[in-house]
């Protein structure tokens, strides 16, 4: 352009925009946004594409979105931070100890096989080979997590397993942290003793009050939610009173899966969790995949069931927030962690391109690795598209299987047809085994997709949210964890 | 709802949808839609021989999404490659540690 004479002329970077309600929402690669009203963008849009400082609002310089503003050293970091899957090897390391459960939950196919079927116990042999085969990817971090199933069913191989990690990693100068997804039907103490003594974190499904809770989960007796509530008591005992131990206790954790039952009770819900002393919740929608994809009439609901349901959740928690009570919720952590640009939320979902099989993977009771846990969970419904390899193969081989290479370019949202404009992209992310599943393909069909509407509905929420100052105050405390 | 038999045809002109998208839609849909695809000069036309609910608009709205995403990775491809490449080389990194 003749008359460009930096710095008085700028060029200006619409990647992602949207029209809401009367404003447009203007997003760029580097996590900037900004709201202008629709008049203004028509101006600035009909104009030439270089620009006049006087043509252009303040904040769209400030906020990365014009070309000659753009600081390569802050704007790269700020895109790495956000995706910083993309610049690691697996961390999450994911080892299914069985795939026998003692509960029959509504929205998982374990409880299935039933409880003696001992064939679908992971072999310590198996485990140990796990176990070597993370050590030999390059991560300088190290996260198992030890799921089924029911993990405690298969014990005595956990614990030889445990014992094995701790002993590879003082060997290494990897940092390793382990930890066990449970439904402490089988605690007792001497296992929570040693969990402990083991330096584990210990997470258990909560799926809100007994009468949410154990509809959704079913046990022998109906004595899970008891046993949730007892342990998760323990755990933070001992976690408050751990002072003079020669290890670390960390606090306990829950997840909630939201079903139709919860619909109605996001408040309740939320109490439960405040009750049990918990100071975080992750409400996760039920999602449409292997066994809950079987029973969705049962317990399926739709995006806008689940979009009212959050908001009144975390509507509450907020409030709870003023009230000084300290619960955060993690969906809304991974979100702020991207619009406030501190990194991904330490998440391998959201994000772009997901972590399967680079970020996370899988290791199946049998051997069998796959792309991460919902992979392995479509292949217990018999459709193995996602299994990369197994504990005996190469790590190069197993980490650039097919079904890696695929994952990556189909949730790699530059390349898909809405995210690619779309406003929400910088902070989003899909999923290519729920799109496989519910759709048919890995790159899915986003203008039909029930994540792609639940992430616009989630975004849109936190970013009117964000408009209140003291409710901005409360996340960023959420995401730098400075209560 | 049960199935009617009646036959649906569908004209995807080649000035808008290329051939490569009607055959992923085709690919993606083949377990879930019965339909018969025939090229012709100008365009492909698929015939849906029975169907039910709004099978033939769930073919047409895939064909729309191969062919935007098709539209998309001319403009961004390069974009895509380099990333997806950076994420599969740290992936196995520097190769075994010990
Ligand atoms: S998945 Fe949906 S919300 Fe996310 S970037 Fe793509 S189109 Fe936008």
């Amino acid at each position: 352009m003749e008359n460009k004479k930096k710095p008085e002329k700028f060029t200006l970077l619409f990647q992602h925009w949207k029209k809401y309600k009367n404003k447009i929402l203007l997003t760029n690669d580097f996590g900037g946004n900004v709201e202008i009203p629709g008049e203004e963008f028509e101006s600035i849009c009909s104009k030439d594409c270089s620009l006049a400082v006087s043509d252009i609002p303040q904040e769209l310089l400030d906020k990365g979105f014009a070309a000659e503003m753009i600081d390569p050293e802050k704007h790269s970091l700020s895109w790495v931070k956000r995706h910083c899957n993309v610049m690691m090897a697996p961390v999450l390391h994911i080892m299914v100890m069985t795939g026998r459960c003692n509960m029959q939950c509504v929205y998982c196919q374990a409880g299935s096989p039933g409880k003696q079927d001992k064939v679908l116990d992971m072999s310590l042999e198996t485990a140990k080979k796990a176990v070597d085969f993370a050590f030999n990817t390059s991560s300088p971090v190290l996260n198992f997590e030890f799921q089924g199933g029911e993990p405690l069913l298969n014990w005595k191989v956990l614990a030889d397993t445990v014992e094995y990690i701790r002993e590879k990693e003082k060997k290494s100068a990897r940092t390793v942290s382990i930890s066990l997804i449970s439904n402490f039907i089988l605690m007792d103490e001497q296992k929570a003793d040693f969990l402990l003594k083991n330096e584990i974190t210990l997470c258990t499904s909560l799926d809100g009050p007994e009468y949410v809770h154990s509809k959704n989960r079913h046990s022998e007796n109906d004595i899970s939610y008891g046993t949730v509530r007892r342990w998760l008591k323990y755990f933070k005992e001992r976690h408050d009173n751990q002072k003079g131990n020669s290890y670390r206790i960390f606090k306990p954790g829950a997840i909630v899966t939201v079903t139709k039952n919860s619909i109605g009770h996001a408040k309740e819900i939320v109490d439960e969790y405040v009750s049990a002393g918990l100071e975080s919740i992750y409400l996760r929608p039920v999602s449409k995949i292997g066994y809950a994809g079987r029973n969705w009439n049962t317990i399926g609901i739709t995006p806008a069931e689940y979009l009212d349901f959050y908001s009144e959740a975390l509507k509450h928690i907020i409030e709870l927030n003023k009230k000084g009570v300290t619960i955060s919720e993690q969906a809304c952590i991974i979100f702020c962690s991207k619009i406030f640009d501190a990194g991904n939320g330490g998440n391998y979902d959201v994000d772009s391109p997901c972590g399967a099989g680079t970020g996370q993977i899988a290791y199946n009771y049998d051997g069998s690795i796959y792309t991460c846990d919902e992979g392995r969970m479509l292949a217990m419904e018999g459709d193995d598209i996602f299994r990369i390899g197994s504990v005996d193969d190469p790590v190069e081989k197993v980490l650039t299987a097919d079904a890696v290479r695929a994952c990556k370019c189909a949730s790699e949202l530059n390349a898909q047809a809405m995210c690619s404009r779309c406003a929400y992209m910088p902070y989003c992310g899909t999923c290519p085994v729920f799109n496989y599943a519910t759709q048919g393909s890995f790159a899915g069909d986003m203008a039909n997709n029930m994540r792609c509407a639940v992430n616009r509905g989630q975004i849109d929420f936190i970013l009117e949210l964000l408009k209140e100052k003291d409710n901005e105050a409360i996340l960023k405390k959420w995401i730098t964890g400075s209560y | 709802m049960a199935s009617e038999i009646i036959e649906k045809k569908i004209f995807f002109a080649s000035s808008v949808y290329s051939a490569e998208a009607v055959d992923m839609a085709a690919f993606i849909l083949e377990d879930k839609v019965d339909f018969v695809i025939e090229r012709k000069d100008n365009g492909m036309e698929v015939t849906f021989n029975q169907f039910s609910e709004n099978e033939p608009e769930i073919f047409a709205n895939e064909v729309l999404n191969q062919q935007c995403r098709i539209d998309v990775s001319k403009v961004s491809s390069g974009l895509t490659k380099l990333i997806v490449s950076k994420a599969l080389i740290s992936a196995i990194g520097g190769g075994k540690r010990e």
